[in-house]
């Protein structure tokens, strides 16, 4: 065999590729104010706005769980017509920008929405500009990952399991319940990590759908760029938080994304 | 359990299944009395397992019907169609597929429960079974922790755990390696043997059908060939195709070492020591016809008399009358040169190394 001559190139383009990625980390890290990290992070709003990011990203990933698993579900075991293009446009979010997504959202759950006019006139309930809104944002933005993470999941499944258990007398809601769910399992906490770490980091669509205002929808992303020309510090600060929960994040799902 | 539950087990299954699938196409009918067993048999791709998917209401028919009892399941003419999770049925797969995320006793109870058995209960009845199929001490094990045969006999308590009215069984010894295969057979019969429903077995192993099953129906090109006791289709048949996939000598015998005395009194001597019933195996090709008593290495050498002679493609089957009663394939010119014809008395011999023996209990 030729001893071929290492791809020089391609090591230098990678190398570039690297410190490209890994600078910006490297730099946040650096420039955090460390010993005033404390106070930073202690501000009134700081925590108000770290405390909204958390209760709406989890809010939000419940209802990416609780819908979403249902629509995987339909999308990996049902047979329809348009089930292609359903599947298209169930994950579209991913590619959409945010803001376009915060756009259609105010064009369909907007008190002028589609949808919303209705929802206001019926129960007085309107969606933009509250915390329920961010949730709704969120939602958005984030089921696509979880419907992804869980269809997989379910195709990954032996379809003969649905037919042992049809065999023995169970109707599909009983073999959903007992057989299918508990095999999803790993499939869909992986899917709700990920539906919450996009959820939590969400900044487009939810400035453009719900506003910042502080206590009921300045989520810390929000916070973040507004931070940035009065407060730099504290924006570098919480930047840091978000690092380390993404840091979080990874290792939680080593055994799944980082094969050894 | 419902009435119906209760009276499930003594229906005969009737099926008259047509399936259109392309150029393919499946024609076949059948009946399976209660406390019967069927086996449908061929090689792949013959349309076996399409028909008992159609009996498990997993594919639709074309054309035809399936009724157990007075209960129709499918009916192409009215389009009724029973739903898979409403047929009083137990199906056995390939390789088991067991539920992998319960233990080995709920996979049991999993139909009780489905039935609207309360979970004690079900899980009590689940230990009946496993106790049945001597898996008790892995009541709480999953599923991965069985070997191949233990997860074989889960799947059957599993499937007649709610005392179904059809039994079906697809290829269920197909995944085993070949000693595991002869243990969970003759559990397979001794179970086969106590349920009163009607059982249908698909195979391409002709062991299988002739071991387990009661009637053969022989299916090629998704057609019937042949129909009959495994008896009658091994001595007489009809296609070259059956005559090498179901032409064995099966004798039925005790044995003590690596003597097996058979019910007719004659003997065989094996080259592997067993004990207890057993049943022997003798493939045609292995039998030796000769005019003259043998001198040679073959350990078993009988007399009988030629009963038929029938020629299939390139080779010719004599059925012979014994003790035992043999059936032995030779090529055309041995029968010249032997100058074989009806009623002439030959010597048979089979090497003992030729000679397979599997417990039969």
């Amino acid at each position: 065999m030729d001893r071929k001559r290492p791809p020089y190139a391609l090591f230098v383009a990678a190398a570039i590729g690297a410190t490209f990625l890994l600078l910006p980390l490297v730099g946040l890290v650096v420039r955090t104010p460390w010993r005033h990290l404390p106070s930073l992070l202690g501000q009134h709003s700081v925590r108000v706005a770290l405390r909204l990011s958390l209760e709406t990203a989890t809010a939000a990933t419940v209802c990416c769980v609780v819908l979403g698993v249902p629509l995987a579900w339909l999308l990996a075991r049902m047979r329809f017509r348009g089930r292609g293009l359903l599947r298209a446009l169930v994950i579209l979010p991913l590619v959409l920008p945010p803001v376009a997504g915060g756009i259609a959202l105010l064009l369909a759950y907007g008190r002028h929405g589609v949808v919303g006019s209705w929802l206001f006139k019926a129960f007085g309930v309107s969606l933009p500009f509250t915390t329920q809104g961010v949730i709704v944002a969120e939602t958005f933005i984030a089921m696509p990952f979880l419907i992804v993470s869980v269809e997989a999941a379910m195709r990954a499944l032996d379809p003969r399991l649905d037919q042992a258990a049809a065999s023995l007398g169970a109707s599909r809601w009983f073999t959903f319940r007992h057989v299918t769910l508990p095999m999803l399992a790993p499939g869909i906490a992986a899917g709700a990590v990920l539906s919450w770490a996009r959820a939590l980091g969400e900044f487009g669509a939810t400035i453009t759908f719900a506003g910042n205002y502080p206590g009921t929808t300045q989520t810390v992303p929000v916070q973040i760029y507004l931070l940035l020309q009065d407060d730099p510090d504290a924006a570098i600060a919480l930047s840091l938080v978000l690092l380390i929960v993404s840091i979080a994040i990874l290792a939680a799902l080593r055994d799944r994304w980082l094969p050894a | 359990m419902t009435d119906a539950d209760q009276l499930a087990p003594a229906r005969p299954l009737t099926a008259v299944i047509g399936v259109d699938r392309g150029d393919w196409s499946l024609e076949i009918a059948f009946d399976v009395e209660p406390g019967e067993v069927l086996a449908l048999l061929g090689p792949n791709g013959a349309g076996k397992t399409t028909a008992l998917h159609v009996v498990a209401g997993i594919e639709p028919l074309t054309r035809g019907h399936v009724q157990v009892g007075t209960e129709c399941w499918d009916d192409a003419a009215t389009t009724r169609r029973v739903a898979t999770e409403n047929r009083s049925l137990g199906l056995m797969f390939q390789d088991h597929v067991l539920f992998p995320r319960m233990s080995v006793r709920d996979n049991i109870a999993f139909g009780l429960r489905a039935h609207g058995l309360d979970k004690i209960a079900a899980r009590a009845q689940a230990d009946v079974w496993l106790a049945r199929v001597d898996l008790a001490a892995f009541a709480d094990r999953r599923p991965a922790q069985l070997s191949g045969g233990q997860a074989q006999r889960v799947a059957l308590a599993r499937a007649l755990a709610t005392d179904p009215a059809v039994l079906l069984l697809d290829e269920p010894l197909a995944s085993l390696d070949a000693g595991t295969r002869m243990h969970v057979r003759t559990d397979l019969r001794t179970h086969l043997a106590s349920y009163s429903g009607a059982t249908l077995l698909v195979t391409h192993d002709p062991i299988d059908a002739l071991v387990l099953a009661d009637r053969v129906v022989v299916i090629e090109h998704g057609r019937v060939v042949q129909t009959g006791t495994p008896a009658q289709v091994a001595r007489q048949p009809r296609t070259r195709y059956v005559a090498q996939l179901v032409g064995l000598n099966l004798f039925r015998g005790s044995a003590v070492g690596p003597v097996v005395t058979l019910t007719d009194g004659s003997q065989f001597t094996t080259a592997d020591a067993s004990s207890g019933k057993v049943f022997v195996v003798v493939r045609p090709s292995s039998v030796g016809v000769h005019r003259t008593r043998p001198e040679g290495s073959a350990r078993n050498v009988w007399q009988a008399s030629v009963n038929t002679i029938e020629q299939h493609g390139d080779l010719v089957r004599l059925a012979l009358t014994g003790p035992p009663d043999t059936i032995a394939d030779v090529t055309p010119s041995a029968v010249a040169d032997l100058e074989m014809t009806v009623g002439a008395q030959v010597w048979l011999s089979a090497k003992a190394t030729d000679i397979a023996v599997h417990a039969d209990e």
